[in-house]
């Protein structure tokens, strides 16, 4: 998705200052904002419910709103474009819509279905969810993880058939992801000309460019998360470099 | 127990960041989010609850299967199973295998000729009575016109009745056909396999097995040779067609007595007719005079083949015991004649 097609609000692009405005309160620029955007929203909602009218839908309803959560939640510092993290925040709302929905269907009895969906809140503290922790703000992280990951044209879904599976292997990604996200310098380098230093890192684990580029992607990925804020991902690498003595 | 971080949701599944720093697809569960840390079943937990629900399941439906398939392959086998055998004796000669219905389950040609001519599908399934009718007719069509004799000969159990009434039944019936029917029996198992063995029908087993009894010339080799009509003149029938049921089963003083040729014992009172058992020589029940067999094994030579018909009470008195000790004039009569060899008497009083 390029800037030119994302920030466009009535024909002049979407300025990170007129979001700021909508933030600060200024509800006029906010609606003009949702106003304009709202072809943009149908075509992402068309497109993940493979329905062709989405007018007076939930999904579209669930799609405005997390528009608006994310005119909320947006943070330049991130240097993630306006449209790109729009458009993640309502592709997950429509997945969880979409889940939760089929869920009810499946486990909820018919009185049940008149309680609405089920709070946040209440999700994290029933034990059969089985999620151990929770941190809303990590979704910014993973957004900003799936962004960075999409400058180098890589996906999750395509890194898991590929991720490797025999711990040493996973020991030595781990070793190169952690000498590039250390190097903060390296590491912008790597961002801004969305290439992996394949050379300088041999050089650096002194292992030669090709093992590096064969595990391109895996060393790519541990090393944007390494530099994200999800503490949790950092505290398993962690161990794992205690466990392996690196 | 396995912890990860939820990477990216779909709708069937998610990509999670395990704790041993894998990245593995999981299925989907509702109220997950991205960012959130889940406990993840280990792939074995997941499989062992899965087998929890699924093992007994799995196990009861095996179970039915395996008696399903347990009748259904024991009825097959029961049905299919051989409970007797005919063979019909024609040159060229042919046997048919038949289950307990009497219907034909399996067709053997017996030499080259009847191979030519023998399609095995056109007789599977028939009653044993139609399938010895078609082989008649097939014989006709291919030239074999000027058939006189014809010896059906059968191995069934002794408990059987039913075949037998058959078998009388068409010697009854081909009174006024053109061939003359000649129907022998035994109750010996071991006359089928003696007969495989030696590459005969079991009529012409049973045929050798008497002229074993009686001292006679022919061996398994030979036998073959000899035309058919000769051969059961001569030891079935003491050469009087009439004569082709040589009544064994009647008790010793009776008319078959005086059949100089008839060798054995009545099949329903020997101990060893069961046809699973092949048999030993032994002394027939009803006969009084077996208890000396050194006198008869003495003079076997003189029972055969005419002059037996002229003496008809020495040597019908000692059959069991000539074969006790079966002379090298016979190449594998490994069933004993009198045991194995029966001419049907006819229950229904035919004759």
């Amino acid at each position: 998705m390029s800037r030119k097609d994302d920030d466009v609000l009535n024909g002049q692009p979407i300025s990170e200052d007129a979001i700021l405005l909508a933030q600060s309160g200024d509800a006029r620029v906010r609606e003009d904002v949702i106003a304009e955007s709202v072809p943009w929203i149908k075509k992402l909602v068309r497109k993940h419910s493979f329905m062709i009218s989405v007018d007076n839908t939930d999904e579209f309803s669930i799609a405005l709103d997390a528009f608006n959560t994310a005119i909320d939640r947006f943070s330049t510092e991130k240097q993630i474009p306006f449209r790109t993290y729009a458009a993640i925040i309502i592709r997950n709302r429509l997945i969880d819509w979409n889940r939760q929905r089929t869920s009810v269907r499946r486990e909820q009895s018919f009185s049940d279905m008149d309680r609405g969906p089920i709070p946040y809140e209440e999700r994290l503290e029933d034990t059969r969810s089985g999620i151990a922790y929770a941190d809303i703000e990590s979704e910014d992280s993973m957004i900003e993880v799936e962004y960075k990951l999409s400058l180098f044209g890589l996906t999750l879904d395509g890194l898991v058939e590929h991720f490797p599976k025999q711990r040493q292997t996973l020991i030595f990604c781990v070793k190169a992801a952690r000498i590039l996200s250390d190097d903060s310098e390296l590491f912008e380098k790597t961002m801004e000309n969305r290439r992996l230093p394949v050379s300088e890192i041999a050089r650096r684990m002194d292992e030669t460019a090709k093992r590096i580029d064969k595990h391109r992607s895996c060393i790519l990925l541990l090393a944007i998360l390494l530099q994200s804020d999800l503490f949790l991902i950092r505290s398993y690498v962690a161990i794992l470099e205690k466990e392996a003595n690196l | 127990m396995n912890r990860g971080v939820v990477l990216s949701v779909d709708n069937a599944s998610m990509v999670v960041f395990t704790s041993g720093c894998r990245l593995e697809r999981v299925p989907s569960r509702a109220g997950v989010a991205p960012g959130q840390e889940i406990i993840i079943e280990s792939t074995k937990t997941s499989q062992k609850s899965r087998g929890t629900v699924f093992r007994p399941l799995m196990a009861f439906a095996a179970a039915i299967f395996a008696i399903v398939a347990g009748v259904i392959i024991s009825q097959s086998i029961l049905s299919s199973r051989t409970y007797a055998v005919i063979s019909v004796d024609v040159n060229p000669s042919i046997q048919f295998s038949l289950n307990e219905d009497l219907i034909v389950t399996d067709i053997q040609a017996l030499n080259a000729d009847a191979a030519k001519l023998m399609v095995k599908e056109q007789y599977k399934g028939l009653a044993w009575q139609d399938a010895v009718d078609r082989w008649l007719i097939c014989l006709e069509e291919n030239g074999y016109e000027d058939i006189s004799d014809v010896l059906i000969s059968a191995v069934m159990p002794a408990k059987d009745e039913a075949l037998k009434t058959q078998l009388t039944l068409l010697e009854e019936g081909a009174e006024d056909s053109k061939y003359r029917m000649h129907v022998i029996y035994s109750n010996d198992g071991g006359v089928s396999e003696t007969a495989r063995k030696n590459g005969l029908s079991v009529g012409m087993q049973m045929l050798l097995n008497q002229s074993a009894a009686q001292q006679g010339p022919w061996t398994a080799e030979n036998i073959k040779a000899v035309p058919l009509g000769e051969i059961i003149r001569i030891l079935a029938q003491s050469g009087e067609m009439d004569q082709t049921r040589i009544t064994v089963s009647h008790p010793a003083g009776s008319h078959t007595s005086a059949d100089p040729t008839q060798p054995s014992t009545p099949a329903d009172t020997r101990p060893t007719a069961d046809p699973t058992k092949p048999t030993k020589p032994t002394a027939p029940s009803n006969s009084h005079q077996s208890t000396e067999p050194t006198e008869t094994s003495t003079e076997p030579t003189e029972t055969f083949p005419t002059e037996t018909s002229a003496e008809p009470t020495e040597t019908s008195a000692e059959p069991t015991e000539t074969s006790a000790e079966p002379t090298d004039t016979s190449a594998e009569p490994t069933t004993s004649p009198s045991t194995s060899f029966s001419i049907p008497s006819n229950p229904h009083g035919g004759k």
